[in-house]
């Protein structure tokens, strides 16, 4: 017995447990609705037994009792329904995650493999051509070749080194301190604008200070900066001549950051899929990119708290918002 | 092309390499690479023969790859430095994985690591900067618990760093990238290269070395180091940071 209750149907048992208690904890006030013709039947059980001898009052006795009856049965079989459906929806959510988990694991591992099984033949791939080059005189087109293939291996090279970026990002490599919010926007800005392409360009930047400054977040300083630089970057490439904004304000126990820009947008149908690694949008296809960027950044907020949506619309802009818990005042 | 620092004049007796790879293609390019470069190059497939052909032949410096059939690169080393008590100077080829992987690779006793993929360039620069370091029949600094440099104290197994007595209150990542430099003396050491070994941030578009930067000035607070006339930490114009003092290892 003690084995099967230490076994997995005990785990079932004492989760389902849990989660009944949780349920009644969330749901009290549905419960204590549903139990109060309960209630009320005891009251009148309570209130007329006293005088049960009278004609008049079996009658009402025998209304009492039965209100009673159907008020605990009814009660309970009302709040057993709540209780059942809240559980079935819990699990489920719960196979969902598991499963949502699962795939994301897949996914890196598969990411991983590919980035180890190319790095060799690339690393080869690379030095053939510079022996090539070193040892051999070329005719103009021929170093032209050569050249081009060179080119393109470093281009793969930077492709391997960002998917060994993104499958690595993990909560480990993160050095978290108390952030302040504004001097990583700050600098953010500094280096998207420094950027020899970007020369000229306005960001507006509005961190609201005023009566109290934007409480800190506990993260990584370097990371952040990387993210919003990342995010910036985007903006920028994405609106030719036009405004970038940065917003930033205190929601509670989150800070929300907004980067806003009036770019030609993301097409509807291709909202859905911008987080994923590689996937680039119809019309980024010909703005150069690694396609890992927004995946990137989105996996270095997951693993601050946080999270990070999108709000687009055609030829009129974007807006990305990041949401990031405020640092527990210590 | 040939950089003519790189290439030891003809008078010099040419540096012995033994070169460890289990990928044939691969280890055909290099051998022709450093032949080229004007070493003297010797080549092993497996772990097995790498460690008879450095018993026999006295390499100055082995190139190993971690990733072979056992025994690996991780395991050559160990019984070289371990059972034979073979100080060879060693550079690991490595495919860098999770950062637990990255905490040991700075610990195991290599004197440096070159990660795939690399060029011509950053293999060469890094086998000249070993051999320049290496200092026969002494073991190299990474096998130390502490490094000293004058009043400069870093103890690697405590993760603590002291001057002239006063433990300094560094974060985790000031500590390692104060390790790397020391283990490096003398050598410049790119921001990129600090980034991808010390951050575990591959070299990528999403890199930036700014943050090095930051770091490096904080750091230099702290050591009361002067930018403009550096003890420890000399910026190097347009290529990275250098530890200019002498680095001595205590175990």
């Amino acid at each position: 017995m003690r084995r099967l209750l230490n076994g997995s149907l005990g785990q079932t048992l004492r989760s389902n447990l849990t989660l009944f208690m949780s349920a009644i904890q969330r749901y009290g006030t549905i419960l204590l609705a549903s139990s109060l013709p309960f209630i009320m039947g005891i009251g009148a059980v309570a209130l007329l037994r006293p005088n049960e001898r009278s004609n008049v009052f079996i009658y009402q006795e025998n209304l009492a009792i039965f209100s009673f009856w159907s008020g605990f049965l009814g009660g309970t079989l009302f709040s057993l329904i709540i209780v059942g459906i809240w559980v079935m929806r819990k699990q489920a959510e719960r196979v969902r995650y598991d499963e949502q988990q699962a795939a994301t694991a897949a996914k890196q591992r598969l990411l991983r493999n590919l980035d180890h099984e190319l790095r060799t033949p690339l690393t080869t791939i690379g030095l053939s051509v510079e022996n090539l080059k070193q040892a051999t005189h070329f005719t103009a087109e021929q170093g032209t070749s050569l050249d081009s293939i060179a080119q393109q291996v470093r281009r793969l090279q930077t492709l391997i080194k960002g998917l060994q970026h993104l499958t690595e990002q993990e909560e480990s490599m993160l050095e978290k301190t108390s952030v302040d919010l504004s001097e990583v926007l700050q600098e953010a800005v500094e280096i998207a604008k420094s950027a020899p392409a970007y020369c000229g360009r306005s960001i507006a930047l509005d961190v609201r200070q005023f009566p109290w400054p934007l409480p800190s977040v506990w993260g990584d300083h370097d990371c952040l900066v990387v993210v919003f630089r990342n995010l910036l970057d985007n903006a920028l490439k994405f609106s030719k001549d036009d405004r970038v904004q940065v917003r930033a304000w205190q929601e509670g126990r989150t800070a929300v950051v907004e980067i806003a820009d009036t770019g030609s947008g993301i097409l509807p149908e291709d909202l859905p899929y911008i987080f994923e690694e590689l996937y680039r949008g119809k019309n980024a296809r010909h703005t150069p990119g690694s396609g890992l960027g927004l995946a990137s950044a989105q996996r270095l907020v997951a693993l601050h708290g946080g999270t990070i949506s999108v709000d687009s619309r055609l030829d009129q802009g974007t807006v990305m918002t990041i949401r990031l818990p405020l640092a527990l005042k210590k | 092309m040939a950089d003519p620092a790189l290439v030891p004049d003809d008078q010099t007796p040419k540096d012995k390499l033994l070169v460890v790879d289990d990928d044939a293609a691969l280890l055909a390019e290099l051998k022709l690479l450093l032949q080229m470069s004007g070493y003297d190059v010797a080549i092993a497939t497996n772990g097995r023969d790498a460690l008879d052909l450095a018993s026999k032949l006295h390499p100055d410096l082995i190139i190993l790859d971690v990733r072979m059939p056992p025994p690996d690169g991780r395991e050559v080393l160990r019984r070289l430095r371990q059972e034979k008590n073979n100080w060879t100077p060693v550079i690991l080829l490595t495919v860098v994985g999770t950062p637990a992987e990255r905490a040991l690779s700075l610990h195991e006793g290599a004197d440096d690591y070159l990660n795939k993929p690399f060029d011509r360039v950053e293999l060469l620069a890094r086998v000249e900067a070993v051999l320049r370091r290496a200092q026969h029949s002494r073991p190299p600094l990474s096998s130390f618990r502490r490094l000293i440099s004058g009043d400069l104290i870093l103890d690697r197994q405590a993760r603590q760093v002291s001057l002239s007595g006063k433990t300094l209150v560094l974060t985790p990542r000031s500590v390692n990238v104060l390790e790397y430099l020391m283990l490096h003396p003398q050598e410049i050491i790119t921001r990129e290269r600090l980034l991808e070994q010390v951050w575990g941030w591959a070299q990528s578009i999403e890199v930036e070395t700014r943050v090095v930067d930051n770091l490096i000035a904080r750091l230099r607070k702290e050591l009361e180091d002067d930018a403009r006339q550096p003890h420890f930490i000399h910026t190097v114009t347009s290529q990275g940071y250098c530890f200019i003092a002498d680095v001595e290892g205590q175990t």
